[in-house]
């Protein structure tokens, strides 16, 4: 069971998940107990969702090739507002079509690469603030 | 009541937690008996070695029961285990020789008697008041851990900052978890490296549990408070036999002839497009069966236990979304490590391919790609237990030697239609095989690459040559893994005896 604090209104609300043996995800909030839906990964245990976690930084932060390859496309425009997870460039590497993505919200500067370039592991593709 | 009794009962009464629980709960953890307590089923731990206490006459004034360690037994699940619990409220946890010994007791009765052993470390490491023997009793933790490795599964859970001892002996056992924000693991703390480097650091920044379980690797599993921990390590146990003589648990929650149809929509024909391959595993194995080991580190290979038909499998597969798949330094110590603890524990293997190969560059050769990427080759050249090879859509050069190959005896090998099994992609190949031709007329390359994908990216060469044994539907890959899988599970292979290989690290 995992204990969460809920703020609705203003108002902190402890609730407790519980997710049962047929994989039901039960809420429980004081006495009462609600039996919810989730959305997505569905299939995916508890646990599974809670290792997923994604850190989020502050201030500006650079945009790495995580890959040796090739730019195959530009997918935002500088000065773009753009959000966590967003797809800014393609990269072709290993013969794939590998999404670089945006690692939070802000605006996208100083997009150093153009089509075509090849760029090493590490190479900073752009800079978000 | 017996004067004798009474004064046992009397005596007993500082076996209590009450000073540990001030200490622990003020900042938000549990005692060592709390967390055992959790973790055991209900009234079933005995504890040992109770009354040991230290022997040091300079200490003489700490002393106290126990040692700063909560040794014993009990069961998860019914089946019997070893544990100790390390008492943060005692000195810091240090470990002592009387700790030490307690320890290493329990540590060779998991190995006497085939119990899975699991330690719940919160200590700084050895108490530098007893000396030498504090680091000789650490010494023999770790030749116990090595002894044990293989025979009985070990289990570490980091539950504070722990330290010297306190994160070799981990780092030498199976599995280790950390709890986030309040388990920390290093060899120097960050003021011995304030004084020796000047670099100023934290806690979190050297050792938390993120940088242990996504930058380093050393950890395996993060959990975010003590209790989901003590939940993880039970549920990773249902997937483990007591000992390396034993079989995994069976336990079958799923229909065995169920049609995978949503494979064929999760994994992109196009083999640029990139996908998920957690889905394609969830679609695949038992319902809700996948526990995924290493979920932060090395994201580019996914490796967990799953259920097939009921029965414990290990799953190694590459992950197109992150890296493209690739086989790199770090991949390749994850992959290797987890193949050889199935082999161990008679935990067939699975592999799910779909990577054009190791990750090329400086960097990766300049860290000795070639070193690491070695132990996959060796971990499941080595590997007995049944291995099966899926062929999602690309196996080419040396990832297919090292994830599919008949050579380095995979028993099963099964490709879908889109499978490309090769040498190397098209573009590269022809570039050798026609460099002359190309060197006259470059305009040449786009058809040559065409006829070559046709002729050789495809799961047929390979299946010409019985290096295929079966390509499938994608939505019969289940059947056709559990059909498999059940003609394996009584393979039997003898290697020749040898004191052990010399495996690169």
């Amino acid at each position: 069971m995992e204990e969460l604090v809920v703020k609705v209104d203003g108002r902190e609300y402890k609730v407790f998940v519980e997710e049962t043996e047929e994989g039901k995800i039960l809420v429980h909030c004081g006495s009462d107990v609600y039996e919810v839906e989730t959305k997505k990964d569905a299939e995916t245990s508890a646990i599974d969702r809670l290792q997923k976690r994604q850190k989020i930084s502050e201030g500006a932060t650079e945009i790495t090739a995580p890959l040796p390859g090739i730019i195959y496309e530009i997918k935002a425009k500088e000065g773009a507002r753009v959000k966590q997870g967003q797809s800014l460039f393609i990269l072709m590497a290993m013969k794939m079509e590998n999404e670089v993505t945006a690692p939070k919200d802000g605006v996208l500067k100083d997009v150093k690469v153009k089509k075509n370039d090849n760029v090493n592991r590490g190479d900073v593709l752009a800079i978000i603030e | 009541m017996g004067e004798k009794v009474r004064e046992f009962l009397e005596r007993s009464k500082a076996l209590d937690d009450k000073h540990a629980a001030e200490v622990q709960h003020k900042k938000g953890k549990l005692t060592a008996r709390e967390r055992l307590k959790h973790l055991l089923d209900t009234g079933s731990f005995a504890e040992l070695d109770a009354f040991a206490e230290l022997q040091s006459k300079e200490l003489e004034a700490k002393r106290r029961y126990g040692d700063g360690v909560v040794a014993g037994y009990g069961t998860i699940s019914k089946k019997p285990v070893y544990v100790y619990a390390q008492d943060f409220s005692f000195m810091g946890g240090s470990m002592g020789n009387t700790h030490n010994e307690k320890i290493a007791h329990v540590m060779e009765l998991a190995l006497k008697t085939g119990c899975p052993c699991i330690g719940l470390f919160d200590s700084g490491g050895a108490r530098i008041q007893e000396g030498i023997s504090a680091l000789e009793g650490g010494g023999r933790i770790f030749q116990l851990n090595t002894l044990s490795s293989g025979i009985v599964p070990q289990i570490s859970a980091i539950l504070g900052p722990c330290a010297g001892i306190a994160v070799y002996s981990p780092a030498l056992t199976d599995f280790v978890f950390m709890v986030n924000k309040t388990s920390y693991m290093f060899i120097t703390g960050p003021d011995v490296i304030k004084t020796v480097t000047g670099e100023a650091i934290d806690f979190e920044g050297l050792g938390g549990a993120s940088v242990q379980n996504e930058k380093s690797g050393v950890a395996h599993f993060m959990a975010e408070n003590e209790k989901q921990c003590l939940d993880m390590i039970k549920i990773l146990l249902s997937y483990l036999p007591q000992n390396n003589l034993e079989s995994p648990p069976y336990h079958s929650t799923d229909i065995p002839a169920r049609e995978t149809k949503r494979l064929q929509g999760i994994v992109p024909e196009d083999p640029k497009k990139t996908y998920d391959i957690k889905d394609v595993i969830i679609e695949i194995f038992d319902k809700k069966s996948f526990f995924e080991v290493g979920a932060n580190y090395a994201q580019n290979a996914v490796i967990g236990f799953a259920r097939l038909n009921g029965y414990v499998v290990g799953v190694v597969a590459n992950q197109p979304k992150v890296l493209a798949g690739c086989l790199d330094i770090n991949s390749s110590d994850k992959i290797s490590r987890f193949v050889r603890f199935c082999d161990c524990f008679n935990i067939p293997l699975i592999n799910l391919v779909d990577v054009t190969g190791y990750l090329p560059g400086t960097e990766q050769e300049h860290n000795g790609i070639i070193r690491h990427g070695a132990k996959v080759l060796y971990a499941y050249s080595e590997a007995t237990v049944p291995k099966i090879s899926l062929v999602l859509r690309k196996a080419y050069g040396g990832a297919y030697i090292a994830l599919v190959s008949k050579g380095m005896g995979f028993d099963k090998v099964i490709a879908w239609p889109m499978a490309e099994i090769a040498v190397m992609g098209a573009e590269q190949a022809v570039s050798i095989i026609n460099k002359d031709e190309l060197s006259k007329n470059p305009k040449l390359k786009s058809e040559l690459s065409r006829q070559y994908s046709e002729k050789y990216l495809n799961p047929y060469s390979a299946a010409s040559l019985g290096k295929i044994d079966m390509i499938i539907e994608p939505k019969n890959t289940r059947i056709a893994m559990v059909k498999c899988l059940e003609m394996l599970l009584s393979k039997r292979e003898k290697k020749p005896a040898k004191k052990h290989g010399n495996m690169p690290l």
